[in-house]
């Protein structure tokens, strides 16, 4: 028994070696997070991601949904197993700048489904982190499930340095569950970069117009309320849903589209206050 | 008869659908028990407005 106790702990201080390692090759980290589900997180992870590696920076794309993780459909990526060398497991590759990691890489079919509590999540989502190859990294992007559970909360505690990019649809439902993200970023120390309004005002395909489906500037007043930064609104877009089921990146294949023109003035921004913090 | 209103997804309608089930039912005479579960963003009584007539402690594990 001794044995296998000290064989623990000693397993235990090597990954939080190799997390340390690894975070240490790591600049920047963003957690993608909301408080109510279905606002859009796993959309702006994506082509978060694929924008900042289209602009020439290395990025890793992490999904901690355990039980719902979308981020390799999204990418085209559905179906792809993850190697390991031995080692250290190999990320999938979207290109020479996106590293991509993802449960669904790790299940059988998409219709497992993950029926885990908390202690194995948490170990899951710190072999993430100890376990896989991400090399230099500009920047990690990680998409998480909706709501302030074990997700959110361990890589709020693993990964030091991590800050949190909140993302909300206009309607007050969505807003009231952010505040709670705030507080919860608050409570754990997690930094808070600013608050993202999706599905902000649908553009009509037929006239052309803007139509507020879920109301307008909730996300930008609740930033101001809850005194963090705003970063800035994307419209609902029907042409965001067929790219996301069709697993192409909105940013990449409608590059010249309002929407996506709404999403490079996201990153933008995004960029400036980091050099500004720099 | 116990009714779970369940998704693997977010944003799709769970509580809406899991309110007016409850309130459609309870217009039949029907006496009915509504449960909100999401205990981490529960919203069900911002659809309803109940009047709270009792409130419990509830202790959790301390983080
Ligand atoms: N701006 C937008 N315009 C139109 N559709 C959108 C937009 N943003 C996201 N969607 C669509 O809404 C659905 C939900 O988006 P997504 O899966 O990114 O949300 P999520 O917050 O990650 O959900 P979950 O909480 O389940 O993880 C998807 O079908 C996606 O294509
Ligand atoms: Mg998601
Ligand atoms: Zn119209």
């Amino acid at each position: 028994m001794e044995n296998t106790r000290s064989d623990r702990e000693r397993a235990m201080r090597e990954q939080d070696r190799r997390i340390k390692e690894v975070l240490e090759g790591i600049k920047s980290i963003y957690l993608v997070m909301s408080g109510k589900g279905g606002v859009g997180k796993s959309t702006v992870a994506v082509n978060l991601a694929v924008d900042l590696a289209r602009r020439g920076h290395s990025v890793g794309l992490m999904d901690v949904d355990l039980h719902g993780p979308n981020t390799l459909k999204m990418l085209g990526l559905e179906g792809e197993r993850m190697s390991s060398d031995g080692s250290y497991l190999i990320p999938l590759l979207y290109d020479d700048n996106l590293r991509v990691v993802s449960m669904s890489s790790l299940l059988e079919s998409s219709d497992s489904a993950v029926i885990w509590r908390g202690p194995l999540k948490i170990g899951a989502i710190k072999q993430f982190i100890s376990d896989v190859a991400w090399g230099e990294r500009d920047y990690l992007i990680i998409d998480s499930p909706p709501g302030t559970g074990d997700e959110p909360l361990t890589v709020a505690q693993v990964i030091t340095g991590a800050r949190g990019i909140i993302i909300t649809t206009p309607q007050e439902l969505s807003i009231l569950d952010i505040r709670k993200s705030i507080t919860f970023c608050r409570q754990v120390s997690m930094p808070v970069i600013g608050i993202i309004e999706n599905m902000s005002g649908l553009i009509c395909p037929h006239c052309g117009r803007k139509i507020d489906l879920f109301k307008a500037g909730g996300g930008r007043k609740a930033a101001e309320d809850m005194g963090v930064p705003f970063i800035g609104e994307l419209p609902l877009d029907p042409e965001i849903v067929e790219a996301g089921d069709a697993g192409e990146p909105y940013i990449l294949h409608h590059p010249e589209s309002m929407s996506a023109k709404s999403f490079k003035t996201i990153v933008d921004k995004l960029l400036s206050m980091e050099k500004e913090k720099a | 008869m116990i009714i779970t209103v369940a998704s693997g997804k977010g944003g799709t309608g769970k509580t809406t659908v899991a309110v007016n089930l409850a309130y459609t039912l309870s217009q039949t005479g029907k006496r009915i028990r509504l449960l909100d579960c999401d205990v981490e963003e529960p919203n069900d009584h911002l659809f309803i407005k109940p009047d709270f007539t009792q409130k419990f402690q509830v202790t959790a594990f301390s983080m």
